[in-house]
């Protein structure tokens, strides 16, 4: 698979930072490529040329669909999927037209917007790329052990975009023992959640977060989160988000 | 984990005064390898009560590592070592780690057990228990930093974090440093960039832009991570490159990220840009001065 060299992919975000007009013209015309000079062939990454996403309005099953195809074609490393060259080749050449659909560039988009859309200039932005947020998700949520179903916590998670959020905002969501304790609980408890999911899953992580001020919460487990959850259903049920009344 | 401005509900070794004994940790080591990587920790423990928990099994040393970059955060118990000491040797798979590694170590309950009072400590905390769950941390050490040099370039340490660029839009004037970049990068006007892309490619050159173009910048990045802005950079790898010099270097550790230390810090992160230069210049000197003989 090819990527852009990182120096060119440095000038392109510089220069949008700069607003550069002449390189804003070039994207507001639909009309930017990576020039085949500025790329550079990584045979570790397997070719996904030939891969195309779906567009229909149905945004979240889009995504999972689309991210089921991407993460099951591209076995990266963390250390891979956190390279900006990699994600800019596939918004700017692979997946240009969907992310033309996605995220429009017309005469007031701003060199801002193209680097939050179609750069990752740094970790952060890993959540906010389209295509590399797809990824990323997956590599989360998927329980390879799990051989009857991978994707049980994944389903779930683009369920609602929401998670993204507050699951994957802060440092919590990063142990692995909380969010798949978190997906679980709310996978094992649908009636808990017909109501108010997203303002409880809000509280669930303050909860959690409040936990993790004196406990060092990546020493637990799936199962121990799980626990602590079991143990405050009553109180979860019976939140109720007033401001929607 | 940070431990800073936590109060914890039992005394903790390395918290104030709660428990007489002495907690220690090395810096961690990193040390690449073929198909995974090691990060050595060397715990050093002095507490009678601590080490009767540790006796038991109610607690062991352990350390936590986060990586931001590739959103890696698992704590690793040690699971040799004596009630005094142990080393702790973690095995990581490669590809999981890049940049700036965050690293806490410390002897955490690895299961529920009833903590009773000790005449170690403060005697405060006289007559009483507590019940101590899995995770709570019995005692604290220092929260480090490893930079885990690329993997795929090879490049290594905070020269790899600055780039050099053109501003298309300015023939001449003064250069610009962009910090909301990553990695941080330097934007020179066009008459300027063409002459530095030319004499760039002469090695004896290097020592004169580490003085007149990384040194202005990363003294300016320095002073601009210390302000109210500064936390807008947090996840940039140049801003966890400079904190991780800091942190690591004993010469930086006085020091404070702001305008007024800004320039030093900067010279001492790229060990006396201005001295190496004058060196070299010298020499070319001494070198002409021995062809003209």
């Amino acid at each position: 698979m090819q990527i852009v060299k990182s120096t060119y992919c440095s000038t392109l975000n510089t220069r949008l930072e700069l607003g550069d007009k002449a390189l804003l013209e070039f994207y507001r015309s639909g009309k930017f490529d990576i020039p085949i000079s500025e790329r550079i062939n990584s045979a570790k990454i397997p070719d996904i040329s030939g891969l195309k996403f779906i567009y229909t309005s149905n945004m979240l099953r889009d995504n999972y669909e689309n991210g089921k195809v991407l993460y099951e074609s591209l076995p990266l490393t963390p250390l891979q999927a956190s390279d900006e060259r990699f994600w800019v080749f596939l918004t700017h050449v692979t997946f240009k037209d969907y992310m033309l659909k996605l995220r429009p560039i017309d005469a007031q988009s701003t060199g801002k917007y193209i680097k939050r859309h179609y750069f990752v200039p740094s970790s952060k932005f890993l959540f906010l790329n389209d295509i590399s947020l797809l990824w990323w998700m997956f590599h989360f949520s998927a329980k390879t052990e799990n051989k009857k179903d991978p994707y049980l916590h994944t389903r779930e998670l683009f369920t609602m975009a929401d998670y993204t959020r507050h699951l994957f905002g802060g440092k919590i969501g990063r142990a692995k023992g909380v969010r798949h304790g978190v997906l679980s609980f709310v996978v094992k408890n649908p009636a808990i959640f017909k109501e108010f999911k997203a303002f409880k899953i809000r509280f669930i992580l303050r909860m959690l977060n409040q936990t993790a001020g004196n406990i060092l919460i990546s020493l637990l487990s799936e199962d121990e989160v799980f626990e602590i959850l079991e143990n405050n259903k009553g109180k979860i049920a019976e939140l109720k988000d007033v401001s929607q009344d | 984990m940070k431990f800073e401005g936590i109060c914890f509900p039992h005394p903790v070794l390395g918290r104030y005064d709660d428990v007489t004994g002495k907690y220690s940790v090395t810096d961690p080591i990193y040390e690449g390898g073929e198909s995974d990587s090691k990060i050595i920790v060397e715990h050093e423990l002095f507490s009678p009560v601590i080490a009767e928990q540790l006796k038991k099994g109610n607690v062991a040393f352990a350390t936590e590592l986060h990586c931001k970059n590739t959103g890696y955060r698992e704590t690793f118990i040690c699971d040799s070592g004596n009630l005094t000491s142990a080393t702790q040797h973690i095995e990581i798979p490669k590809g999981r780690l890049r940049g700036i590694v965050e690293t806490t170590a410390l002897v955490v309950a690895i299961r529920s057990f009833c903590y009773d009072y000790h005449n170690s400590w403060n005697d405060d905390y006289k007559g009483t228990s507590f019940q101590i769950r899995k995770g709570m941390p019995l005692s604290i050490g220092v929260e480090g930093k490893i930079d885990i040099p690329e993997q795929n370039d090879g490049k290594k340490g905070l020269q790899s974090f600055i780039r050099i660029q053109v501003d298309e839009s300015m023939k001449t004037g003064p250069f610009k440093v962009m910090m909301s970049d990553d990695p941080l990068v330097v934007v020179l006007p066009r008459k300027d960039f063409d002459l530095y892309s030319k004499l760039s490619r002469r090695k004896e050159n290097s020592r004169l832009f580490l003085s007149s173009i990384a040194l202005p910048a990363i003294s300016y990045a320095i002073a601009n991570m210390g302000s109210s802005d500064g936390d807008n950079f947090k996840d940039c790898k140049w801003y966890q490159a400079i904190e991780a010099k800091m942190q690591i270097s004993p010469e930086l550790a006085d020091l404070e990220k702001n305008e007024f230390h800004s320039i030093q810090a900067a010279q001492i992160i790229l060990k006396s840009p201005l001295g190496q230069m004058l060196n070299e210049m010298i020499n070319n000197q001494e070198i002409i001065g021995s062809d003209a003989d």
